[in-house]
């Protein structure tokens, strides 16, 4: 069943965008193409492509380790951290984590490994390139 | 023809000032490595340094931010190569056969491979700009909305089939992108799109963070899946320590006769794209990857990971950087996003491109065609020398180097539009990306077809817009009737020839 997952929910998703394209947005406007032009067609092609894949069936995945989630686990983690502390100190605390915690550095390894990205990232994208970087509510961001 | 060539000998003094070298030396530099950089891309780049060059004379400023951008395309080709993170667009098509040379222990000569088919492709395009610029753009100019429309689908009956060995899975790839690039603004009427009342959806889903995610984000939970079973101080790739050097990275005579038909005609062809307005490198790169997919002696093998499908798009997108300067320069249309900032910064000095800018300010033009070449030979420079530097990130252990692109990635996506909601749609994106992959399906074509698809929903709008609702249009103009012909030969002919084979197979037994 799970190898028909992801067809199946590209022909929800393309039924969705067909109606809205048909009916809220509309194919033809007053002698032109209207904003429902491109929906309704890259819907019907998602669609034919998602039956014949669902009918054909598709050579299962194997079992996926929950390590591979470990990136979006952090990434969420930094997300998080960004709105109170900041996105670069959260960026720098999420290396830190995945670094000593999950990869199982000694503490003072991990926190140089985590040091020289985070002064990296600072000084390419802050110094150099002057990416405005959210603060946080706890600095007053 | 010896005009032409006393006005490039004058444009090579204006170029070969120490000054003049010196602006080109810092824009290939900063070029290469803002190109390497996800997130960033040359017309980020190009919008970053522009008011670095206010206090330049305007030769010297142009100079170089046009050094900048062809530089950013050979740095884009060193994330995607090593790390599977295109730095811009134009590298995505490198991608697919660079991130594979590099598992297989070839970065070294897969970023060789790169900077050479750049080069070519690049001189190919200086060599056409200097000679046939003004006529080049004479027939970009006959490329209206309906002629852009059909080349566009001619593109997209070449994407679904072209990187996965199912068809149907390529093509759902592909409808997925189409869907994609919905979101946002309505380019037919203007309104907004799919955007489930989400301010930050208003005006679609940003590219950059797409692509960070589909390839590079995507990229790390598949390493993190692999690698840590396999042993936790494993780099990246088998990189012994003579791989890193640069003697090992040369092409041998073989490889670089392999190679060079294919950035003979990429050149030729990505220098005809960056003449079209609205084209761009993006689109040459696909477009050269697609022909070398179709008519080069090793076609087949593209996307297994073969230096023909590095040096197809690399030629592409270098010529048509220089393409792309014809009708810049000659007519005042810029072919892309990045010409659009350059033509903005020409205006800023009080100069006007079109026609009159040949004859009238024939020192800054002549002086950057033959700065182009020169910062061509500076790049190839820089980027060999950075060679043995870049490859030892492949030695770095996967349990930092995980970690340390997942940073990188956030950081990208965010540097984009300054907002959290990037960094979202990046790990979504990754998500989505992941899956993609874990069931064989095919994610160039949904980053390509995302791409292409606002210039085809523009093109087919404007097309009946001319047309005042018709479908004449398609057919009454030659070259769009042409292109959808070959699309009827392509998609009609496989069908046909397998019913012509199975007809001459059942006659034959009755023989």
């Amino acid at each position: 069943m799970r190898q028909k997952a992801i067809p199946a929910l590209v022909l929800l998703m393309s039924a969705y965008w067909f109606y809205s394209g048909w009916f809220v947005y509309g194919v033809w406007y007053a002698g032109g193409l209207g904003g429902g032009f491109m929906p309704v067609l890259s819907s019907s092609l998602a669609a034919i492509f998602a039956i014949v894949l669902l009918i054909r069936g598709d050579a299962a995945a194997g079992a996926i380790p929950w390590s591979a989630f470990i990136p979006v686990a952090m990434v969420a983690l930094a997300v998080t951290l960004s709105h109170a502390i900041g996105l670069l100190p959260a960026v720098g605390v999420m290396l830190f984590v995945w670094v000593w915690l999950l990869e199982r550095y000694p503490f003072g390894r991990a926190l140089v490994i985590a040091a020289g990205p985070t002064l990296a990232i600072y000084g390419v994208f802050r110094l150099w390139l002057q990416v405005p970087f959210p603060t946080g509510a706890l600095f007053g961001g | 023809m010896t005009e032409i060539l006393s006005l490039l000998g004058s444009g090579f003094a204006v170029a070969l000032t120490p000054t003049n070298l010196m602006y080109a030396t810092i824009g290939a530099a900063m070029g290469l490595i803002v190109g390497a950089m996800p997130g960033i891309g040359s017309l980020a780049g190009i919008a970053l340094l522009l008011p670095l060059t206010f206090k330049l004379d305007p030769t010297g400023a142009i100079i170089m931010l046009a050094a900048l951008y062809y530089a950013n395309m050979y740095g884009g080709s060193f994330s995607a190569i090593l790390l599977n993170i295109p730095g811009d667009s134009p590298a995505v098509m490198t991608a697919v056969d660079g991130y594979k040379l590099t598992r297989a222990g070839k970065a070294g000569k897969a970023l060789f491979t790169a900077i050479v088919a750049s080069m070519i492709g690049g001189t190919i395009g200086m060599v056409i700009l200097t000679v046939m610029g003004p006529l080049l753009a004479d027939v970009g100019l006959r490329f209206g909305p309906a002629e852009m429309a059909a080349v566009i689908v001619l593109a997209f009956t070449s994407i679904g089939w072209l990187l996965g060995e199912s068809p149907a899975k390529g093509g759902l790839a592909t409808a997925l992108g189409l869907m994609l690039a919905c979101v946002g603004v309505d380019l037919a009427r203007g309104g907004s799109r799919f955007a489930f009342g989400l301010p930050d959806l208003m005006s679609g889903i940003t590219f950059v963070p797409l692509v960070i995610g589909m390839f590079g984000f995507s990229q790390v939970m598949i390493l993190m899946k692999d690698f840590r079973s396999q042993g936790q101080d494993r780099g990246l790739a088998d990189v012994g320590r003579e791989t890193l050097s640069i003697r090992r990275s040369v092409l041998s005579r073989q490889e670089f006769l392999r190679i060079l038909p294919t950035a003979g005609k990429s050149g030729l062809l990505g220098t005809f794209v960056g003449v079209l307005p609205g084209a761009g490198a993006t689109m040459a790169a696909f477009l050269c990857y697609v022909l070398e997919k179709r008519t080069g002696r090793d076609g087949a093998r593209l996307g297994e990971g073969v230096y023909e499908g590095v040096a197809a798009p690399e030629a592409g997108n270098n010529a048509a950087a220089a393409g792309t300067f014809a009708p810049l320069l000659s007519l005042g249309i810029p072919g892309g996003g990045t010409t659009a900032v350059l033509l903005g910064g020409l205006m800023m000095w009080g100069l006007t491109p079109g026609p009159l800018l040949f004859s009238e300010q024939p020192e800054f033009c002549w002086g950057l065609i033959a700065s182009m070449y020169v910062g061509n030979i500076i790049c190839v420079f820089v980027a060999i020398a950075m060679i043995p530097f870049v490859t030892n990130i492949l030695r770095v252990p996967v349990r930092i180097v995980a970690p340390v692109i997942t940073a990188v990635c956030v950081v990208g996506a965010y540097s984009v539009d300054n907002t959290m909601f990037d960094v979202v749609v990046m790990l979504a994106a990754g998500l989505v990306g992941f899956f993609l992959t874990q069931y064989a399906y095919p994610t160039a074509p949904l980053l390509l077809a995302f791409v292409l698809a606002p210039i085809l929903e523009r093109s087919s709008s404007a097309a009946f817009e001319i047309s005042g609702g018709s479908v004449s249009i398609f057919y009454e103009s030659p070259i769009a009737l042409g292109f959808l012909l070959v699309i009827a030969a392509i998609c009609l002919a496989p069908p046909a020839l397998k019913a012509a084979r199975g007809l001459r197979r059942t006659k034959q037994p009755g023989e």
